[in-house]
């Protein structure tokens, strides 16, 4: 003998099924509307952890993408600072090697002087170089206020040595700048105000009697000399500011590479595949059609509808 | 004649009776727990003949009974379980309530801070970012505590339930029992009291014990008897023996709460166990673990004035509770501070004493851990990332719920109020100085968030919380699965009950039509006899 069918068991049967398939048309419908294959956590735990992870190593990738962009622009600032420096420098050379013309007397070398006088305040203007936040570039961390100021032949530096690095990959940092003194201060026996100055004492110096013209010379060949190492110290500086920038450059090409890596990782991992998708979505409404249809079939067989 | 006569009534009265039957069963397709009822006929003893309809049964099988109670248990067990786990897993996968996004633009604020330390407007974003961070904390132990609450509602809900539905089943089992013996079998009141046991087993896991008298005894998980005889025994709810917010059930003003399982009941218990307590406890610990961090790095950091970096986030404190049925409860003092957010772990805490000495065991895993110190203020005693300090005497076998981080998720707070506040600066050796520019700090605190703060610093803030939402759709998963094969085993229970006790209406139609053409041929033996009397009549008529 066959199992017996109750009515009540046909129709739950009936109903339960209509049910599960219009939960699987649901499942799909919520992810063609949003777009992600992973509804909650629970759709697949490992591949939502891998997602989640690789947020986060996006997250980071941005940080560091932003630092190199502020560090290529904080460079960028001080190369510019520095070149203005190093033309000065080479207008002094100029200028000193001028007045040192046997030809020159004191009012032309006074004009050269008071030139140069110029130079060495618009020295003091790029060694207090302001950046966009209106602070000091060449200040170390008291950032706030002019690092610069003339004192005596030379210039006092009220900044500190602090150099702010910026993160550019796990473990690479790279610095944003470099303090005053490092820059103004560091070349030869004394600060490149110091020279300038000197140069300006020697083209106002008396230069008429031989005693007179051999002091100066003596001085001229000094100053010249601290003029050139400090020429030399600013173009080390933008070399260096230049391997920096080429680091830069290639920490951004890694990010970008490693960005890309994750998004398109990530979009295998959360983005819905339309086409399964749809074609799901229809083979779904065609089981549930199926269902429907066997239900009201099922349900209109009677034996009652012949006892009339 | 008069046998014939006799014949003809006793086939019409058995099958009207079996023609009442039919209905009864027609009436009753979708009664739920109604067993189809089947006359049983039976030819008429002694010389006279005719027809008897001894009895109605009742297509009923004790095995597949005992089994539906199992299964139902089961079943309901893993279906509450898995709805609340859904619920737990949505909420947490939520982009707009979870914590991934909040997490990492936090740190990634902390970094524009290091990028321009001065900046006023990035310190406002990173401040912003805290508050947000903190109140979507918040918003998850608020969600967390919602589940907690309604989870006890329901639990109150079913115990009360069970209890209206005991007492149906002691007061079916009294009537069963009146029910005559060698009368009809009181079908109808077996059909309710079975009812009445589903229902109690899709609630809590019982076991069924039928006496001689008819009437059945309920047992509950371990032996209490929640049904004897005519006398039902109530379940009760109460606030556990901390008071630590969740309910036990009790019986008989005793605990039960661990000897229960299965049923909606067994699932809300599993439910908050194992998911819903370490869910409070994983959130706490990222929240401790990020405040601790973010706060000891930040006060040694110089903020714009130059003074020394403040608190960053409120600090967060461990809650704990004395068991109710403490002696010295009264005069002991039990303080707790998270000391070490790396070392905590996610169980709660029973502290003992034993009348000479202090124990700590985790209340879950119920593992003892070694504890240092001497609980003392000066000397507290520290295991497992918090530091307990004791005062007062205590008697033997008090005992304490320590909770480090039960609370912790609604307590981030940002404590700074003032974007120069930050303290972006490392503290220069030269002494303190305001309007610093330097970032060395703030680049610090952003390199938190890749940096392993808890588990014994292998885990940061952000994978953790892709840890607890990975744990709980792990386990949201398995239940949904576990639930799906439950609903597949109980169906199949369920289509072999009705098999032998369900209705089928056709099965009815064709017995209706069976039982109309007994009657009619029993309503013609009447006519023939009756004929036969009038040809008797009509032969002796002069």
């Amino acid at each position: 003998m066959s199992l017996r069918i109750s009515t009540a068991m046909l129709h739950r049967q009936g109903v339960e099924n209509m049910q599960r398939q219009q939960n699987l048309l649901a499942q799909t419908q919520s992810q063609i509307s949003s777009g992600q294959r992973l509804r909650t956590a629970a759709s697949s735990p490992s591949e939502w952890a891998s997602a989640a992870s690789l947020d986060r190593a996006l997250a980071q990738l941005d940080n560091y993408r932003s630092n190199a962009a502020t560090l290529s622009e904080r460079l960028g600032y001080e190369d510019n600072a520095l070149a203005g420096a190093s033309e000065i420098l080479a207008r002094v050379r100029e200028l000193a090697i001028q007045a040192n013309g046997g030809a020159q007397g004191a009012a032309a070398r006074a004009i050269i002087a008071t030139e140069l006088q110029g130079l060495r305040q618009d020295l003091l203007g790029i060694a207090n170089t302001q950046d966009a936040e209106s602070r000091y570039i060449f200040a170390g961390s008291l950032s706030a206020q002019p690092p610069f100021s003339f004192s005596g032949p030379g210039a006092a530096y009220d900044g500190d040595d602090t150099v702010r690095e910026l993160d550019i990959a796990a473990q690479r940092s790279i610095a944003d700048g470099d303090s005053g003194r490092a820059v103004f201060q560091s070349a030869g026996t004394q600060d490149v105000f110091a020279t300038v100055q000197q140069l300006i004492d020697f083209s106002l110096a008396p230069n008429v009697t031989p005693a007179e013209r051999t002091a100066n010379q003596a001085l001229f060949e000094t100053a010249l000399g601290e003029l050139d190492l400090a020429q030399t110290h600013f173009s080390d500086l933008r070399g260096s500011i230049g391997s920096r920038l080429n680091a830069i450059e290639d920490a951004q090409l890694a990010l970008a590479g490693n960005r890309q890596l994750a998004q398109e990782h990530l979009g295998e991992l959360r983005d819905l595949d339309y086409a399964e998708a749809t074609s799901r979505l229809a083979l779904q409404q065609t089981l549930l059609q199926a269902a429907q249809l066997s239900y009201q079939r099922v349900q209109g067989l009677s034996l009652f509808d012949y006892l009339r | 004649m008069s046998d014939l006569l006799g014949i003809g009534n006793s086939a019409l009265l058995a099958y009207r009776q079996a023609l009442d039957v039919t209905a009864h069963n027609i009436a009753n397709a979708n009664t739920p727990g109604y067993v189809r009822q089947r006359v049983e006929l039976q030819a008429r003893p002694g010389s006279a003949g005719g027809v008897l309809a001894s009895t109605i049964t009742r297509s009923s099988s004790e095995i597949l009974n005992t089994r539906l109670h199992a299964d139902n248990a089961a079943y309901s067990r893993l279906d509450r379980f898995n709805s609340l786990a859904a619920r737990l897993d949505g909420i947490l996968s939520d982009p707009d309530i979870g914590l991934s996004g909040p997490v990492q633009e936090f740190f990634t604020a902390l970094n524009g801070v290091a990028a321009n330390p001065t900046s006023l407007a990035a310190r406002q974003v990173v401040l912003a970012r805290a508050e947000t961070l903190g109140a979507r904390f918040a918003g998850i132990q608020d969600q967390l505590e919602a589940q907690s609450f309604d989870l006890n509602q329901q639990l109150r809900q079913s115990v009360a339930e069970i209890n209206q539905y005991a007492t149906s089943v002691a007061q079916l089992n009294q009537r069963i029992a009146l029910a005559p013996s060698g009368g009809q079998p009181p079908n109808d009141l077996l059909d309710q009291r079975d009812q009445l046991v589903n229902d109690i087993s899709n609630r809590v896991g019982l076991s069924t014990v039928r006496q001689s008298d008819g009437t059945l005894n309920l047992y509950l998980g371990s032996g209490q008897a929640l049904v004897l005889g005519t006398q039902a025994h109530a379940l009760g709810t109460a606030p556990d023996r901390y008071n630590g917010g969740g309910l036990d059930i009790t019986y008989g003003g005793v605990t039960l709460t661990s000897q229960l399982s299965g049923g909606s009941i067994g699932g809300l218990l599993d439910y908050r166990r194992e998911m819903l307590e370490p869910a409070f406890n994983q959130l706490g610990r990222l929240a401790a673990g990020l405040s601790e961090s973010v706060n000891a790095q930040h006060t040694q950091g110089m903020d714009l004035d130059g003074a020394s970096g403040a608190h960053f986030f409120a600090p967060i404190t461990a809650t704990g509770s004395a068991a109710a049925a403490n002696a010295g409860s009264a005069s002991v003092g039990i303080a707790i501070a998270i000391a070490d957010a790396a070392q905590l772990g996610t169980d709660d805490f029973i502290l003992s004493f034993n009348g000479a000495s202090w124990t700590l065991a985790g209340q879950r895993s119920g593992q003892m851990l070694p504890l240092a110190g001497s609980g003392t203020a000066a000397d507290p005693f520290t295991a497992g990332g918090i530091a307990i300090t004791v005062s007062g005497a205590a008697s033997t076998g008090d005992q304490f719920l320590l909770r480090p981080t039960h609370a912790a998720g609604g307590q981030l707070q940002l404590a700074l109020t003032d974007p120069r506040q930050i303290a972006a600066a490392a503290l220069p050796a030269s002494g303190p100085a305001a309007n610093s520019g330097d970032n060395a700090n703030a680049r610090a605190l952003a390199a938190l968030g890749n940096l392993g703060v808890l588990n014994g610093g292998q885990t940061s803030i952000g994978a953790g919380y892709t840890a607890l939402v990975t744990q709980v759709g792990t386990q949201a998963q398995g239940a949904q699965l576990s639930r799906d094969a439950a609903a597949a085993i109980h169906a199949q229970t369920l289509g072999e009950r009705d098999a032998g006790a369900g209705v089928n209406l056709d099965e009815e139609a064709a017995d209706l039509l069976r039982w109309q053409q007994a009657y009619q041929a029993a309503a013609q033996l009447i006519a023939t006899a009756n004929t036969l009397f009038d040809s008797l009549l009509n032969a002796t008529r002069r």
